[in-house]
């Protein structure tokens, strides 16, 4: 806080009454001293104004920041935290057998390695989390195309695990069908 | 009757056919033939160990799941109605009935709470995700960028 000045000028309510009703000539040299100490005040005081408004912004902005500390930290208290990785992973494979549809926006097992680092690095290590995934033909083919980059990703992180697959609008013209062919020693089931 | 001490030290007592849902607590009976001594859980609170042994006491007599791992079994595994009701009556402690299920290795119970928690997951985004578990985004902007790659879909179909 910056130490409260002492005004220069005096010029309280009542030295102004006097001033303005006083029967002689004013005094020019006299009034023009007591503005120029006034604008001095006011420029004092602009400066401690901006001086404390500046240390209410640095204060608010500490604030904001241990705010959200607290509010990461906090999270830490979440009792999924507290679940060891065998328990997580048995979540991760039942969530993904139920549902692991690489033609959604966003298949479960890609869902659950973005969620946080912890679960990224759990998810990708374990390959049962991609060996089990629902794929539909028939969308439209291009020189990259979407599908083809997902079952990529799938066949690489599911290794060498067997493959249970359900595939739905089965097409043996298809052009993902070969890659799927290439893993056809690790299929356990096949749905059509 | 056996006697078992949650770790907040509330005791409970039942039968030794509901205590044997737990393989942890079969092993220790096999052992025990005097009942008069009640047996310490440390690690389960009398909140969780209630509905831990409330669950055992409505599955006595059912046949135990197969102790090896065995993923058949876990796609074939169905939530009855009464399981259901019983885990979604008790969601706000399912991590402590998981982690007691765990401990005392209740493969049923385990199984439940892994299946129900995944069904909260099941159908979310991955902000729904943090939310609902309050975890917080750690992931580095070097991960963030590859996995704006790996899940990009809507806009490229």
């Amino acid at each position: 806080m910056p130490d409260r000045f002492k005004p220069r000028a005096d010029i309280s309510a009542k030295i102004i009454s006097e001033r303005l009703r006083s029967p002689g000539i004013p005094q020019r040299s006299e009034i023009s001293q007591i503005m120029h100490d006034i604008d001095k005040d006011l420029e004092t005081y602009n400066q401690q104004i901006s001086s404390l408004e500046s240390q209410l912004a640095f204060l608010r902005s500490q604030q904001e920041r241990l705010r959200s500390r607290k509010t990461v930290l906090s999270s830490l208290l979440s009792p999924i935290h507290y679940l060891p990785n065998e328990i997580l992973l048995r979540i991760f494979i039942f969530l993904t057998r139920d549902t692991n549809d690489l033609a959604t926006v966003l298949p479960s097992a890609l869902s659950i390695a973005s969620v946080c680092s912890r679960w990224r690095e759990l998810a990708i290590s374990f390959a049962g989390v991609w060996s089990s995934f629902e794929i539909t033909f028939g969308y439209p083919e291009e020189p990259t195309p979407p599908l083809a980059r997902r079952l990529d990703i799938f066949l690489e992180r599911s290794r060498d695990q067997p493959l249970d697959l359900n595939i739905v609008n089965p097409d043996t013209e298809h052009p993902l069908l070969p890659r799927l062919v290439r893993h056809s020693n690790r299929w356990r089931h096949l749905t059509l | 009757m056996f006697t078992l001490l949650s770790e907040d030290g509330i005791s409970f007592q039942a039968e030794r056919d509901v205590l044997e849902r737990s393989v942890l607590l079969k092993n220790m009976l096999e052992d025990v033939q005097d009942s008069s001594n009640s047996i310490p859980l440390p690690n389960v609170a009398s909140a969780v160990l209630e509905k831990v042994l409330h669950f055992c006491e409505h599955h006595r007599g059912d046949p135990l799941p197969v102790p090896e791992e065995d993923e058949t079994r876990m796609r074939k595994i169905v939530i009855e109605d009464w399981d259901y009701d019983f885990i979604s009556a008790n969601c706000d402690i399912v991590f402590e009935i998981i982690m007691a299920a765990n401990y005392l290795d209740i493969k049923d119970l385990l199984d439940l709470g892994c299946k129900y928690v995944a069904s909260l997951i099941k159908g979310k985004s991955t902000e729904q995700i943090r939310e609902l578990f309050h975890i917080v985004n750690d992931l580095t902007p070097e991960e963030e960028e590859k996995i704006k790659k790996e899940n990009q879909w809507a806009e490229a179909v």
